[in-house]
């Protein structure tokens, strides 16, 4: 009885979360409206990388590259045209991430693994660069002014506003995603990561699916670039190139592979140093950098993993295990 | 039982293949009649899985070709060849392990689930009906084979021979009409082998296919083979019907050693 509360409550809690997420700003203060907004968009960049590593196998080092992109595509688009409403900027942002992702895959596909790892990282840097280096575009090592969401006349400027359109696109993300990792797409992103052999010879095409998993991960890294640049207003390429260990250990703290993963990662990583806060700050890389150690030693499967744990306690595996053991019985009476 | 026609549906062409100078497949011809149950034995080494992965598009031959239903399928990729309408299992299995029997098998209608990524990401109507008709297809084949009570057990809780079977059933989702089997009945023991012997049989008659077949168990092989080829260092040395590969000296001096006929 006891334990079947608990699955339900477990299996309610990402529900949960999601109406706390909504009801946020009328309860809580700026700041802390502000931090969850800033949890939603790191939530949607690690969704693209936990999909990516997670349920596709492919290593990425990119995401800060795009998330960058995206920023940076997004303010200078709306700088130039400031009559676009947002949600066509989002729409063009997510295109031209899609398109870069689908170029910047394409020398990828041979690479694997630590190669891979490498590849995207260099693209990044790349990535930085070239902000860096179009000054008269992006105001290089200066950065440049992102202009607010707007539709019209109506200026979405406040941090409830970036709120809103970041916790109502993470839901979407987080729908989306599970979706697709119960259909033919995820599987056969599965399908590549645990096999790669099998997988083709499933008639799988291995580097149309990999083109496929990296638009992904840029789509949503280029999103979320454009929600941080909304959420800070003012754009540098070193914000975003200091980012790339964050979404490691989000996804890692939350549970790699797992849908709602990246949303109690990003909680516990953002929540962390207010915590603590003071000296905790100044040293926090260091602190990240233990937890990232300390969870891949003892908890690989992150948040997710320890509830697994908790949960095969109840009765839901011993059941298949009883199931094979009669099977096993049966077979050698046979 | 259904007489093999004389339609080829696969023709071996003067196929070969090496390896840092070992020839592991040389100059191979045969052809694969519709229907028929064809297999490839020799010793350990001979090159029988070799061709197996030139079929399937993992190698390319150095020389040769593969023509499977009138079309060459050298330079075509593995995915492609499956969708041809080839479908395999591996001698050292390559199942999904940490999936379920279910998910490896709709990961097989890969090629039949016709949705969209758009589609997918908003679970519309149409994934819906597309993912309810895999999964009865996948339950057919699993009940087929007796291995429905298992749809939800991860690969990796099942003994050897049962994942065997498993592979079977993934490589019979992806409806080939040619199916090849590298040693199916390695690590069966002989009932196993006996009863598999029969499943292979059927599965030819009710799907419809022809079976290329790589196998050490003789007893197997001569029971349902149409046909056998007799590969060493990756040159045929025989070829002909079960009682002929039987009586042939050449066939039995590969496997038993030189002087073996004298003893
Ligand atoms: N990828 C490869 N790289 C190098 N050598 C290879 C490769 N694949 C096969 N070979 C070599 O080709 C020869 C034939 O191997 P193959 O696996 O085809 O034999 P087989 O007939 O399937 O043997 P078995 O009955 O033991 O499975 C062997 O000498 C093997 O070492
Ligand atoms: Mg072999």
């Amino acid at each position: 009885m006891i334990n079947k509360t608990k699955n339900r409550f477990l299996k309610y809690l990402p529900i949960i979360v999601i109406a706390v997420y909504f009801a946020g700003p009328i309860f809580i203060g700026e700041y802390l409206t502000y931090l969850i907004t800033l949890m939603a968009i790191m939530a949607i960049v690690t969704q693209g990388l936990n999909v990516m590593i997670g349920y596709a196998g492919q290593f990425s080092f990119g995401q800060p590259g795009f998330m960058a992109f995206g920023a940076y595509i997004g303010a200078i688009v709306v700088s130039r045209m400031p009559w676009i409403p947002f949600p066509l900027t989002i729409l063009i942002v997510a295109l031209a991430s899609a398109l870069l992702g689908f170029i910047i895959g394409f020398p990828c596909l041979r690479l694997s693994g630590f190669y891979l790892a490498m590849a995207t990282f260099g693209f990044s840097s790349a990535i930085f660069e070239l902000i860096n280096y179009l000054g008269p575009l992006t105001g290089g090592n200066e950065g440049m002014y992102a202009p607010a969401a707007a539709i019209g006349k109506w200026k979405l400027t406040s941090t409830d506003d970036v709120y809103y359109i970041a916790a109502i696109t993470v839901v979407l993300v987080m729908i989306g995603v599970k979706h697709i990792s119960k259909t033919r797409t995820g599987r056969a992103w599965n399908a590549i990561r645990d096999d790669e052999i099998a997988a083709s010879s499933m008639g799988i095409n291995l580097q149309r699916e990999k083109l496929k998993v990296f638009a992904f991960g840029a789509v949503l890294a280029g999103v979320s670039g454009l929600f941080y640049s909304y959420l800070i207003r003012y754009i540098e390429s070193s914000y975003f190139s200091a980012m790339g260990l964050s979404f490691f250990l989000i996804m890692v703290v939350g549970g790699t592979g797992r849908v709602f993963g990246p949303i109690y990662g990003s909680i516990f990583i953002i929540m962390l140093p207010q915590v603590f806060g003071g000296k905790f700050n100044q040293h926090m890389n260091l602190v990240y950098g233990i937890i990232l150690v300390l969870f891949v030693l003892l908890a690989p499967n992150g948040f997710y993993g320890i509830w697994d744990k908790i949960r095969n306690k109840s009765s839901v595996n011993m059941n298949l295990r009883d199931k094979l053991f009669s099977w096993i019985k049966r077979e050698r009476v046979k | 039982m259904k007489s093999p026609n004389n339609d080829n549906i696969l023709t071996l062409d003067n196929l070969s293949i090496s390896f840092g100078g070992i020839k592991a497949v040389d100059g191979l011809s045969l052809k694969v009649n519709e229907n028929e149950i064809f297999s490839i034995i020799g010793p350990n080494g001979a090159g029988k899985t070799t061709v197996f992965n030139i079929i399937s598009g993992f190698y390319k031959p150095d020389s040769g070709t593969v023509e499977f239903k009138g079309r060459n399928l050298v330079n075509h990729k593995p995915h492609e060849i499956a969708r041809f309408g080839v479908g395999r299992t591996f001698q050292n299995l390559e199942l999904f392990s940490r999936m379920t029997v279910l998910e490896n098998l709709l990961i097989a209608k890969h090629l039949y689930v016709k949705t969209r990524f758009w589609e997918e990401l908003l679970k519309t109507k149409n994934v819906k009906v597309e993912e309810a008709r895999a999964e009865d297809e996948a339950y057919a084949i699993l009940n087929y084979l007796g291995l429905e009570q298992y749809a939800h057990i991860p690969i990796s809780e099942f003994p050897f021979p049962i994942q065997k079977r498993i592979e079977l059933a993934r490589a019979l989702s992806l409806k080939p009409e040619l199916l090849i089997l590298d040693e199916p009945a390695g690590g069966l023991n002989m009932v196993e082998t006996e009863e598999l012997s029969t499943i292979i049989q059927r599965i030819r008659d009710d799907y419809n296919l022809t079976v290329l077949l790589v196998e050490h168990d003789m007893s197997m092989v001569m029971n349902i083979s149409d046909r056998i080829t007799v590969l060493q260092y990756g040159k045929e040395i025989a070829d002909g019907k079960p009682e002929e590969i039987q009586n042939n000296p050449m066939v039995i001096e590969a496997y038993l050693g030189k002087g073996a006929m004298h003893a």
